[in-house]
């Protein structure tokens, strides 16, 4: 520990051992990756985390330093900015780890500057000092209650509940808090400043941020065949900002919605289980789902035609079933 | 008690300054009394006055070694992490911390600290062994089979453990290799003829490899009621329908809610030579309304003749499955016994759209 932060203002917590499997969060080993680089070979008893920057005092914090931090928890869905519509590249996991509020407020950082994230691997993004110092936003070192996966982080990576993957950086190593309109040289010129911006016909790039509503069927698969009875159809939905609101589903392509059932508590930032039963009769059917969050948000039946990126792929993906 | 008599040895370390002995004495009070977060502090205080200083390094591993009995795991492993970086390098300070790590899932940093001590002069043949076995089981871990089987026969080499053989044998039946399985499961059996989880796996692994008649003889023998379970599977491929069914009735009486239970007596009683009818739908009443359960219903009631009585457990086990092909089948024949012989072509046909559809994985 360097100058300014000591063990002994890091108040004594435990993070807890105990862990019980839940239904609805997906096993670690199953959560999905996305990296831009090679993954880092780090080690708990070399990796280290600087934050420094805009700062009172730098600090160099080792992973027993994070171990006897005050400990939260955090459920928290992380979808990659660039899934398909009906992609898989979206996973549902309870992290545990230190807020980011409360090292940020260790070193001194300035309260209004925003913050530059450094991974092992070279991969650095820059997110506002706001979303930092959020409620949920942490250094995360656990994922379902053990080590987060090499794949995934470890030793330690930040987790921005409700923001689409890109910005939770894994294998995280450095924290630069920046000074007013402060851009490093090093962002700019690596090109990654030009990542993950939402690109429409005419218009300045805007920053991609919260994830956007989105539902997906689970339940029957795309293509099969079925005999004409009562089917469960069954999916999940989601949403960055608030909470879902109401899901529906279609069994006729989209000409008529009828309410999905919400089966799992809805809560910010996790996704919620959904079913319909239907009656299936025999002949071909396009089945689609569409989620509605509580701020009136609802899933588009089609992408944007002006947008030119390939982000925030969120529409009503459709199922064909086959029922004789 | 026994941190307190470990820490008692502290108190003449020697020290430089009269404000690090006061911190290194209330850390080791505290950690006496329980009072682990306290110990931390003031260790923590003490380690910034005189970093490297050896009694430091001492009392964090032992501070490890109690928060590791009082079941905190992460602050344990946060001491022993410190331990190690003032260079302390007790060879049993380092198996602890390979434990603690492959059990929080830091796999790499396992096998690296365990490999250590694997070829370090100071530890014990036991200790040696030890560290194998948790290098094994964190390959294992990282699904590196190869790796952890070499770790885990190198720890066997040393001393034959439990673990190193459990861990071992659940790779060979993982990857199917039930040739190897069964040699390393007798060859562990004779090392530890004491061991009745090594018993009960060298009776599974017998049942698997076809040995039926040997493996009745082990698993009878061993007190886990899991052992029943395959027990009933051995008599079964003997043969001996009648002691399967013991077996399971012996298994229930142990472990009323073990999965599927009802259901497999009932199977089993149906395999009698003439089957248990009555005595199979008793069991059935008392199974969870599984859409199997429904379906082995009517196929009792067709086999009874009791055809009127097939038609609704069928039903609602089409009406719980609508995607499992076989009970359209049994329906389709309860139907024509009834002379229904439209409704039994629609099921006929139903059966035959799906028998050859299998739904694609997401």
């Amino acid at each position: 520990v360097s100058s300014g932060l000591s063990r002994r203002q890091l108040l004594i917590g435990s993070a807890g051992a105990l862990w019980a499997e839940q239904p609805d969060v997906t096993q670690a080993d199953r959560f999905f990756v996305r990296d831009h680089f090679e993954e880092p070979d780090l080690s708990l008893a070399n990796w280290k985390l600087r934050i420094e920057g805009n700062v009172a005092h730098p600090v160099e914090l080792g992973f027993s330093d994070l171990l006897e931090s005050p400990a939260t928890q955090q459920e928290s869905l992380l979808e990659c900015a660039g899934n398909g519509e009906s992609g898989t590249a979206v996973s549902m996991g309870i992290w545990q780890g230190v807020p980011m509020s409360t090292l940020l407020k260790m070193a001194g950082a300035d309260a209004t500057g925003d913050v530059l994230l450094e991974g092992a691997e070279g991969y650095l993004r820059i997110v506002p000092g706001k979303k930092c110092r959020a409620p949920g936003s942490l250094i995360a070192i656990k994922l379902n209650g053990r080590f987060l996966p090499r794949r995934n982080g470890f030793p330690a990576r930040v987790i921005l509940p409700g923001w689409y993957g890109m910005d939770s950086v894994k294998w995280l190593q450095r924290i630069t808090v920046l000074g007013p309109r402060e851009k490093p040289a090093a962002y700019e010129q690596s090109g990654m400043s030009q990542l993950y911006s939402r690109l429409r016909k005419g218009q300045p790039p805007t920053r991609i941020t919260s994830i956007l509503v989105k539902s997906l069927i689970n339940y029957p698969t795309n293509e099969a065949k079925l005999v004409a009875a009562v089917y469960p159809v069954s999916g999940y939905a989601w949403t960055g900002d608030g909470v879902i609101r109401r899901v529906q589903v279609s069994v006729d392509g989209g000409k008529i919605w009828s309410a999905a059932k919400l089966e799992t508590p809805v809560r910010p930032f996790t996704w919620v289980r959904w079913s319909y039963s239907w009656q299936a009769q025999p002949g071909e059917h396009v089945l689609l789902s569409r989620a509605e969050d509580s701020a009136g948000n609802r899933q588009p039946p089609a992408r944007d035609p002006e947008r030119l990126d390939s982000y925030e792929l969120n529409w009503c993906a459709p199922v064909h079933c086959s029922v004789g | 008690m026994r941190t307190a008599i470990l820490l008692v040895a502290f108190v003449g370390a020697s020290v430089a300054s009269d404000d690090f002995a006061m911190l290194l004495a209330r850390a080791q009070v505290a950690a006496s009394t329980g009072d682990f977060e306290l110990a931390i502090r003031q260790l923590a205080a003490a380690e910034r006055l005189e970093p490297g200083n050896s009694a430091v390094a001492q009392l964090h591993a032992h501070l490890g070694g109690a928060l590791l009995q009082q079941r905190k795991l992460d602050l344990a492993l946060a001491q022993l992490l410190r331990a190690r970086q003032a260079g302390w390098e007790d060879p049993s300070i380092r198996l602890m911390l390979a434990t603690l790590e492959n059990n929080l899932g830091a796999y790499t940093d396992a096998i690296r600290d365990a490999a250590s001590l694997d070829s370090s002069a100071a530890a014990t043949v036991p200790q040696r062994a030890t560290a194998a076995a948790i290098a094994g089981l964190a390959y294992k871990n990282q699904k590196r089979n190869e790796d952890a089987i070499r770790l885990l026969k190198h720890a066997i080499e040393l001393a034959p453990g439990e673990t190193a053989y459990l861990a071992l044998t659940e790779i060979y039946e993982s990857s199917d290799q039930a040739g190897e399985n069964a040699k390393l499961l007798e060859q562990a059996t004779a090392a530890l003829p004491g061991s009745q989880r090594i018993a009960l796996a060298f009776g599974r692994s017998l049942v698997n490899a076809g040995d039926n008649q040997r493996a009745a003889a082990v698993l009878a023998a061993v007190a886990d009621p899991e052992a029943r379970h395959w027990l009933a599977q051995a008599e079964s491929s003997l043969g001996e329908f009648r002691k399967a069914t013991e077996a399971l009735q012996q298994l229930a009486l142990h472990a009323p809610d073990y999965p599927m239970i009802n259901i497999m007596i009932a199977q089993s009683l149906l395999k009698w030579d003439p089957p248990d009818y009555e005595q199979a739908l008793h069991f059935l009443d008392r199974a969870s309304t599984d859409p199997d359960v429904y379906y082995l219903r009517g196929k009792i009631y067709f086999s009874l003749g009791r055809y009127a009585e097939a038609v609704k457990p069928l039903q609602r086990a089409i009406e719980l499955g609508p995607a499992v092909s076989l009970p359209y089948y049994q329906l389709g024949q309860v139907f024509r016994k009834l002379g229904r012989q439209t409704e039994a072509k629609e099921q006929f046909d139903k059966f035959r759209f799906l028998k050859n559809y299998s739904p694609p994985l997401r």
